[in-house]
């Protein structure tokens, strides 16, 4: 099949930027958007020109490196898929197929498609840890965790981190990220002790990063490749909100 | 009180702000809707509530401060939220794919801004009295004509019956059309806010989240439709003189 690319070039984080127009000719339908863009990229050095730069790791959807917005979606439409799981079948020969950058002041672009999401490793280093006994690996099972909270845990922790609720949401809020984070921990008894501290903690690093807030649009959930759910957003407000008595109590 | 400052600048703390007020506001748009659905009942069971409304005294400078205080904050909250989510980003998406196409959440600005408007035009449509402008609001809002200036300077008041201003100032067609708009702005607000304030307090609970949400839409198209029965009435003559 044959399309049009329309591509965010940038050459660094000072570059202006604009939207430059490619042809991606006979490509399978089975290969992967990340493929294509091999392809199409090869062309481009054969011809000495500068490949369009993406991120990309596992390329099996669990590093979440992947991601740019693809016709004005997040890791594309596919539901709970990463980039790097979006096949060519999805699109039709001819179609013209418009590649952005994760859009968002937190995240500045670095070249091209490539955004820098560090301001989520602050967001983590802030709060995502828990105390922990060092010395010997305790017993399995030696803390019991009720399976309806280590369901709502582990939905959380599904979370691969790769900043498509940041794209998704219209006002750039990583409160489906945050809250991932937060409530993944906050729920288990292992979280317990730095429950209230964690969430001020990681709340605070995600307003200085510049963040917006969240509307309930419910975009961030629907661009979600892992599928977490709107409940880590209240649960982590609600946290937060625990926090402002906790704290100086 | 740092830390209460801090909590309130947050993004978080301001939607808590907004979610408090919206629900006073909330609380207070049904009361005064159910007040005001009584001009089914004729002119004498309204204007008894409204003389009843005049004759609580403090109370009502106190319902008055706090509603005003309530729109305040949540104006104000909105405004900085807005504006710091234009700041989040920056450079716009060249298209943009919308996974939960929600009309509700997405119209809350405007909406808002609307009702914001209305309530300027419902203001001094119908309670001139409280600013003393009757005759400046008399020559331009047509329908005041059977109303007698009692007082002068800033006590001076209208003195016409509620029931009467309400049939005088919907017989005309421009004046209900735009409260019928602004009532259903008001119910899409509603309809997306009194939903979305639970999860911004962190009191809802996932089983019960699509009853609270049909909820919250029920109650915005119930104020929509409510309040909108008033103007309808006086325009086809169901409620008159
Ligand atoms: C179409 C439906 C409505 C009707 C017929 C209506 C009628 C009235 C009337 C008759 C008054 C004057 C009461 C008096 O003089 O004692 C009044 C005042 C007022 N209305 Fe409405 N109203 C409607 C909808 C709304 C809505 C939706 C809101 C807002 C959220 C609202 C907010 C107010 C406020 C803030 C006042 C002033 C209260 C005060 O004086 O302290 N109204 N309305
Ligand atoms: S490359 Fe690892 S998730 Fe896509």
């Amino acid at each position: 099949m044959n399309l049009t690319l329309k591509v965010w070039r940038q050459n660094g984080p000072t570059d202006k930027g604009q939207f430059k127009t490619y042809e991606a000719r006979d490509i399978s339908s089975d290969a992967s958007f990340l493929e294509m863009l091999d392809i199409v990229n090869e062309g481009l050095e054969s011809k000495g020109e500068e490949p369009i730069g993406f991120e990309s790791d596992c390329r099996e959807g669990i590093c979440g490196v992947c991601g740019m917005v693809v016709n004005g979606a997040a890791h594309h439409s596919t539901p709970r898929a990463t980039l790097c799981q979006v096949h060519m079948r999805e699109f039709k020969d001819g179609d013209t197929v418009t590649l952005e950058p994760f859009r968002s002041k937190a995240f500045p672009v670095l070249k091209d498609l490539i955004v820098d999401r560090s301001a989520f490793d602050r967001v983590i280093t802030a709060g995502g840890y828990i105390s922990v006994r060092a010395g010997s690996a305790p017993d399995a099972h030696v803390t019991p965790i009720p399976k309806v909270l280590s369901d709502r845990s582990m939905d959380a922790a599904a979370c691969i981190g790769c900043g498509a609720c940041v794209a998704a949401c219209p006002n750039a809020a990583a409160m489906l990220f945050t809250g991932a984070k937060v409530t993944h921990l906050n729920l288990l008894p292992q979280g317990q002790p730095e429950r209230y501290k964690r969430v001020q903690a990681m709340v605070e690093q995600l307003e200085h990063e510049g963040f917006g807030h969240c509307s309930n649009h419910q975009e961030c959930v629907r661009a979600c490749p892992k599928g977490v759910p709107l409940d880590v957003i209240s649960l982590m407000n609600r946290d937060f909100i625990g926090a402002q008595f906790k704290l100086r109590s | 009180m740092g830390w209460l400052s801090k909590f309130l600048n947050s993004n978080i703390g301001l939607k808590v702000l907004m979610a408090l007020s919206g629900m006073m506001m909330l609380g207070f748009v049904v009361v005064h809707m159910t007040g005001n659905l009584q001009v089914f009942l004729g002119a004498h069971a309204l204007d008894r509530y409204g003389s009843f409304l005049q004759n609580i005294g403090e109370l009502l400078w106190v319902a008055r401060l706090g509603l005003v205080s309530a729109l305040t904050i949540h104006v104000l909250s909105a405004t900085i939220l807005t504006l710091r989510s234009w700041g989040a980003r920056p450079v716009a998406y060249r298209s943009k794919y919308w996974f939960a196409p929600s009309l509700l959440s997405r119209t809350m600005l405007y909406g808002g801004v609307a009702i914001g408007l209305f309530l300027v035009l419902h203001l001094l449509h119908l309670s001139p009295s409280i600013f003393g402008l009757d005759h400046g609001i008399a020559a331009i809002t047509p329908g005041y004509e059977h109303c007698k200036t009692v007082g002068d300077g800033l006590s001076a008041s209208l003195e016409c019956g509620v029931y009467a201003n309400v049939v005088h100032g919907f017989s005309v067609v421009w004046v209900s059309a735009l409260y019928i708009v602004a009532m259903i702005f008001l119910g899409m607000h509603i309809g997306h806010g009194a939903w979305s304030m639970f999860r911004t307090l962190g009191l809802d609970n996932p089983r019960y989240d699509r009853l609270a949400q049909g909820a919250a839409v029920s109650i915005g198209a119930l104020v929509a439709v409510g309040n909108s029965l008033i103007p309808i009435s006086v325009l086809v003559g169901l409620v008159h003189l």
